[in-house]
């Protein structure tokens, strides 16, 4: 077995690429569910895919762990095409799923020996991996509990612990915070940045803005199969700089809402959707223009129970950049 | 050492980890132990109605021996039949609702290792089934008729029918999306096998009888697991009833066989009436029982084959040989089995090709996007370098 050389990709700015995505193109059916996407992962730095269901995430990160071939566009990780090196890149690479697959009847400690198993590795590797990946994720207590017994927060934290099983250099994580409640979410967020500080890279998606926000990198902002926006924190939040979000609630029903969906987009709006008897705003501009979005509604006769101005951050940024880059 | 299988070790576990797989154990060995009960039961009461009551067990014993084991072995495949195909057939299938099959997927495993890692398990489960019948055999073993080659050769053929079954049955389970529709029509499957090639053949008898006397062995019945199974064990007897043979379900699908399968009928009747062929020396004396019918000469029997086994038990397997015969023609069961296994071999190709997930890059750029222009280079595969930037 050869070691890989992790490779200088070109296109990355100096520092060696994890991965490196361009073009990227897959249609299911008529549904195009990723259109020319481009992504570049440093080695070593942890990469937040933001946006919303169905914007690509997942089929992205399932070309860049080998399970589809791709329609066009190029994948490198560490320097191997999946679709050319599918072996290379699997040794390399480790896959959390948005689910947790369950082998029912089997302990903690030999479901996750399965699959060290299945990567090839050695029963005496496998002894001593398997002990400090439980110890790693806090189940050593629940090693000879069936897997079925565990709960949401500690089947993510197994399924997590199955994707080092094989000591990859790169995380796939795709939603892995989804449905944890507020403690559980914590704890990975704990086991994640060790990883970081172990020297992983990590590919990480979610849909819920505000667990990635303190803990990336680097973000990139994925709708409609398309990279929106990409990089740190700080350039993104720069970059939407001169926007305003605001949040109204309306009485009157769903109609009302709709109604003042629609003034605020005649009144200038970037965005503005409803959602349950609440309006969501984009506007440009500062506190003016909010104030005069207020004055609108208003003025059309619509029932403001409460508007503000919605604390900024990661979600601001999102709907800024997802919505404000389509009009 | 090599490691084994981890798909297959991980199976075995599971498998019995689970109740499952002890209590269908236990029921299929509950049911066949009924079964062969009552064969026991009718086949004597068929003795003594053809011979009349009191007829001597121990003289009778081959006949019935012979009726018992082929009763055990259609009964055998019948059950495995039942309880064999459900089991592969929910094996990929049952990774895919569990999610499990993309994990298993993106690790170092090839397809070929997950079917046969869950080939493996489906091999020890049908063997488990096969042998765990041995023992109710005992009666029979002790009553002979039949020769340790045939226990073996049928023994061999139920195996690898099942697992050729079960191969089919992967196959089915890799293209099915649900467990529940892999299992029904892995089971159409089969009911085709053993019912639909039934009817294939009577329409085939019926057709070549309107056009002339001749009526050879229906091609359908070559796909049929029991008529092969006849073959296997030798359980072609040309009017076994007049000679005092028992009618098995193998008897008389054996019907069908080409008449070259046939076990000699002289050696039958002379079997049955009692005959000292040949004085083979029979080791026990007091088993020597008087004739059951008074034999009128028949002509001499040559035993064609003088390095068969021994018979089993009964002394008077002896001048009761059934096993033997002129072998002749191709042998049928070795017919059907390679028809099994080839079918097997189909199941196994399309799992291990649905379980691939890269497609070769050249179907790629075929359906991609932009048609490549004439004359340019294939536009992924062959230049690997150029990748950097898309306009």
């Amino acid at each position: 077995m050869t070691t890989v050389e992790p490779e200088q990709a070109p296109a990355a700015s100096g520092a060696v690429a994890a991965v490196v995505v361009r073009g990227l193109v897959k249609r299911y059916g008529r549904l195009l569910a990723v259109d020319h996407l481009d992504l570049d992962v440093p080695a070593g730095s942890v990469v937040g895919l933001i946006g919303p269901n169905g914007a690509g995430k997942t089929t992205t990160m399932s070309a860049i762990t080998t399970l589809l071939t791709p329609d066009a566009g190029r994948i490198k990780v560490f320097g191997h095409d999946p679709d050319l090196e599918p072996r290379e890149v699997r040794r390399l690479v480790g896959w959390m799923p948005d689910f947790f697959g369950l082998y029912e009847g089997l302990t903690c400690a030999e479901y996750l020996d399965f699959f060290a198993a299945a990567y090839g590795l050695a029963a005496t590797v496998r002894r001593s991996r398997v002990g400090d990946l439980l110890e790693l994720v806090d189940l050593t207590d629940k090693r000879d509990t069936d897997v079925a017994g565990l709960s949401r927060g500690m089947q993510q934290r197994l399924g997590l612990a199955r994707t080092l099983v094989h000591d990859p250099s790169l995380l796939v994580l795709d939603e892995p915070a989804s449905g944890l409640d507020p403690r559980a979410r914590i704890d990975l967020r704990e086991i994640l940045l060790e990883l970081a500080r172990q020297g992983k890279t990590i590919l990480i998606s979610s849909h819920i803005l505000a667990e990635l926000g303190e803990m990336c990198d680097r973000v990139a902002i994925v709708q409609h199969g398309r990279v929106l926006a990409q990089g740190t924190p700080d350039e993104l939040k720069a970059a939407s700089r001169g926007t305003t979000s605001v949040q109204a609630r309306i009485l009157g029903g769903p109609d009302a809402v709709q109604r003042a969906v629609a003034v605020a987009l005649d009144g200038g709006a970037l965005q503005a959707v409803g959602q349950g008897p609440t309006l969501f705003a984009e506007l440009t501009g500062g506190e003016d223009a909010a104030a005069d979005l207020l004055a609108l509604l208003v003025g059309a006769g619509l029932r403001v129970v409460s508007f503000a101005e919605r604390d900024g951050g990661l979600e601001r940024l999102f709907l800024s950049v997802t919505d404000g880059g389509r009009s | 050492m090599r490691a084994v299988n981890p798909v297959l070790r991980r199976e075995l576990v599971e498998r019995w980890r689970s109740r499952r797989a002890p209590v269908t154990l236990t029921l299929y060995l509950a049911v066949l132990g009924a079964i062969m009960y009552l064969l026991y039961r009718v086949g004597v009461a068929m003795l003594d109605a053809q011979f009349g009551f009191g007829v001597d067990a121990a003289s009778a014993g081959p006949v019935l021996g012979r009726f018992l084991i082929e009763g055990l072995f259609f009964f055998v495949l019948l059950l495995v039949l039942f309880v064999g195909p459900g089991y592969a057939a929910a094996q990929i299938s049952g990774e895919r609702e569990r999610r499990t099959l993309t994990l298993l997927q993106v690790t170092l495993l090839g397809p070929l290792q997950i079917v046969l890692g869950k080939l493996g398990a489906a091999v020890a489960w049908l063997t488990l089934l096969v042998t765990a019948a041995v023992p109710l055999g005992a009666a029979a073993f002790f009553l002979g008729g039949f020769g340790l080659v045939d226990l073996l050769r049928g023994g061999v053929y139920l195996i690898v029918i099942a697992v050729a079954i079960a191969a089919m049955g992967l196959g089915i389970s890799s293209l099915t999306k649900r467990t529940t529709g892999s299992i029904v029509l892995t089971y159409g499957l089969v009911l085709t096998l053993v019912l639909g090639t039934f009817f294939l053949s009577a329409v085939e008898a019926v057709f070549r009888a309107t056009r002339n006397a001749h009526v050879p062995t229906p091609v359908a019945l070559y796909l049929n697991p029991f008529f092969g199974l006849a073959d296997a064990v030798n359980a072609a007897r040309p009017m076994f009833f007049e000679a005092g043979g028992l009618p098995s379900p193998l008897g008389l699908l054996g019907q069908a066989l080409p008449e070259a399968r046939m076990v000699d009928e002289a050696m039958m009747g002379g079997a049955i009436a009692g005959e000292v062929v040949e004085a083979v020396p029979v080791p026990v004396e007091e088993f020597e029982s008087a004739p059951l019918v008074p034999g009128e000469e028949p002509p001499p029997v040559v035993i064609a084959e003088p390095d068969l086994p021994p018979p089993m038990v009964a002394p008077d397997a002896e001048n009761f040989r059934p096993g033997v015969r002129p072998d002749a023609g191709p042998p049928v069961w070795l017919i059907v089995m390679l028809l099994y296994l080839l079918m097997g071999l189909l199941g196994l190709l399309v799992a291990t090709r649905r379980l691939r997930v890269t497609e070769p890059r050249s179907r790629v750029s075929a359906t991609a996007g932009s048609p490549p222009r004439p004359g340019a280079p294939a536009p992924a595969a062959a230049e690997p370098g150029r990748w950097e930037r898309a306009p």
